[in-house]
């Protein structure tokens, strides 16, 4: 079978921050992966292959005049900002789910990469304890400092030490897998269901100031794909 | 709704497989009836799937044609409908996923000169501002190869197309070969001369020949009459 990722050999990712999307509540991380791509200009490198992945295609959600097509999971990287994010527009296979976090690991594994952020949404209702912020993280890193000065806290494991966080999808497992091998961050936003646009925007600005990023001070471009959030005009017949 | 009643949200779905685990993977072993050899040579390789699609596929294009092979732990029949051409019908997902079986045809899709796949969806499903009244059908295209898109539109951002045909496409974009995926858009009135007519003519542009035969109209499944 073809490898999961085919890189060019010119391309050199070492020292990239990888940012990962877990398919979770209000589809904020991809929102916040669609944000950074169109606003930051990234290109994307490589279609991500996986018989794990439940298949989409379609055309370009950044531009919609361009011929480019669109499939469930992709490489995007911006080399002067030298971050990499993985867009997955759809869920896995629950027979497949853990291969694919164990190939994802041997696939990423020789591309030396700096850091990984695996960016994660949960349900708003099941956040007991909470101040103004809602973003909580678990990593590997020595980050306890930069993560309270963004007011971040810390997820708090169960008593048999795993994470129990509703409505985040896959983002606990693939932690577990690639923390053992990169250093990985995982960061989670509570929030409701609705228009998630306004998630998505805080939690890029997150990733910015937990990454030590440079923001860029223009405009955030969306892309041209959330014209239709709450679907087409309606149709004229029932009026 | 009564007090203290618990109403859960539609995405409590999302719930249970996060706090599962998550179980080994074993790999399904494909139960070949026929044939299992991949064809010397494949003009062309033509997927199918979806119930309205593969009942067109059988009345109107194999007839009384036997298949070539089956999978039968796949929901999969393979087609000889000649000049080197091979139609896939993909009914129902078994023991494998969609990425599974697109792997389990990897040689034939190296192989063939030309791949195409056909699926449909809902025309309620698609989006597009300029439509405030929709027809009856219609097809859009998702290509890597604008040669083989035979004139129709391309699906539009934010449309996407899931399923074999959408996992066939992306196999072919991963390994750089070429492939054309269609997609008829339809409403939920039952197969007839109208609503099928686009699609009777994208087959004929396949170079596929098609048989005139005769479609009992069933009743629509749902019993809500408006």
């Amino acid at each position: 079978m073809p490898p999961m990722i085919s890189l060019d050999k010119n391309v050199d990712l070492s020292e990239y921050v990888l940012l990962i999307p877990s398919v979770s509540v209000g589809n904020v991380p991809q929102l916040t992966i669609d944000l950074l791509i169109s606003t930051y200009s990234f290109k994307k490198i490589s279609t991500i292959w996986h018989p794990a992945i439940v298949s989409s295609v379609g055309g370009d959600p950044y531009q919609s005049d361009r011929s480019e097509i669109c499939t469930a999971c992709e490489l995007h990287i911006n080399e002067q900002l030298k971050v990499a994010a993985i867009q997955i527009r759809s869920t896995l296979e629950f027979k497949l789910a853990q291969k694919f976090f164990i190939d994802l690991k041997e696939a990423l594994s020789p591309l030396k990469l700096k850091n990984i952020v695996i960016v994660s949404s949960a349900f708003d209702y099941e956040l007991r304890n909470f101040n103004n912020e809602k973003f909580y993280y678990s990593s590997n890193e020595k980050i306890d400092e930069i993560m309270e000065t963004n007011g971040i806290k810390i997820l708090e494991p169960n008593s048999n030490g795993r994470y129990c966080i509703n409505g985040a999808g896959f983002a606990t497992k693939l932690y577990e897998v690639l923390s053992t091998q990169f250093r990985c961050t995982l960061l989670v936003k509570y929030v409701s269901e609705g228009d998630n646009r306004p998630d998505a925007f805080t939690t890029l600005k997150k990733l910015f100031a937990i990454s030590g990023l440079e923001e860029k001070t223009l405009n955030v471009i969306f892309p041209s794909s959330w014209d239709f959030v709450f679907g087409g005009p309606p149709p004229v017949g029932i009026y | 709704m009564l007090f203290g009643e618990i109403v859960e949200p539609s995405t409590r779905a999302l719930i249970e497989d996060d706090l599962e685990e998550y179980p080994e993977y074993t790999e399904s072993v494909p139960e070949w009836e026929g044939s299992s050899e991949t064809p010397r040579d494949i003009n062309g390789l033509l997927f199918i799937e979806t119930e309205k699609i593969g009942k067109l596929f059988y009345s109107c294009v194999l007839g009384e044609n036997k298949p070539l092979s089956k999978i039968k732990n796949a929901g999969i029949e393979v087609f000889d409908i000649g000049n080197k051409q091979y139609v896939v019908i993909f009914s129902e997902k078994k023991d494998f996923t969609c990425g599974e079986v697109t792997e389990l045809f990897d040689p034939w899709i190296r192989k063939a000169k030309r791949t195409f796949t056909i699926t449909s969806d809902s025309i309620g499903n698609y989006q597009n501002s300029n439509f405030t009244e929709k027809p009856v059908s219609l097809i859009r295209t998702v290509s890597n190869d604008p040669s083989k898109s035979f004139g129709y539109e391309k699906l539009e951002s934010p449309n996407l197309v899931s399923g074999l045909g959408a996992s066939v496409l992306s196999y072919c974009i991963h390994l750089d070969l070429k492939c054309t995926l269609f997609v008829l858009y339809i409403d939920t009135s039952p197969l007839g001369s109208v609503n099928m007519e686009p699609l009777l003519k994208l087959v004929t542009k396949l170079d596929i020949p098609v048989k005139h035969t005769e479609m009992k109209i069933s009743t629509s499944s749902s019993n809500l009459y408006m």
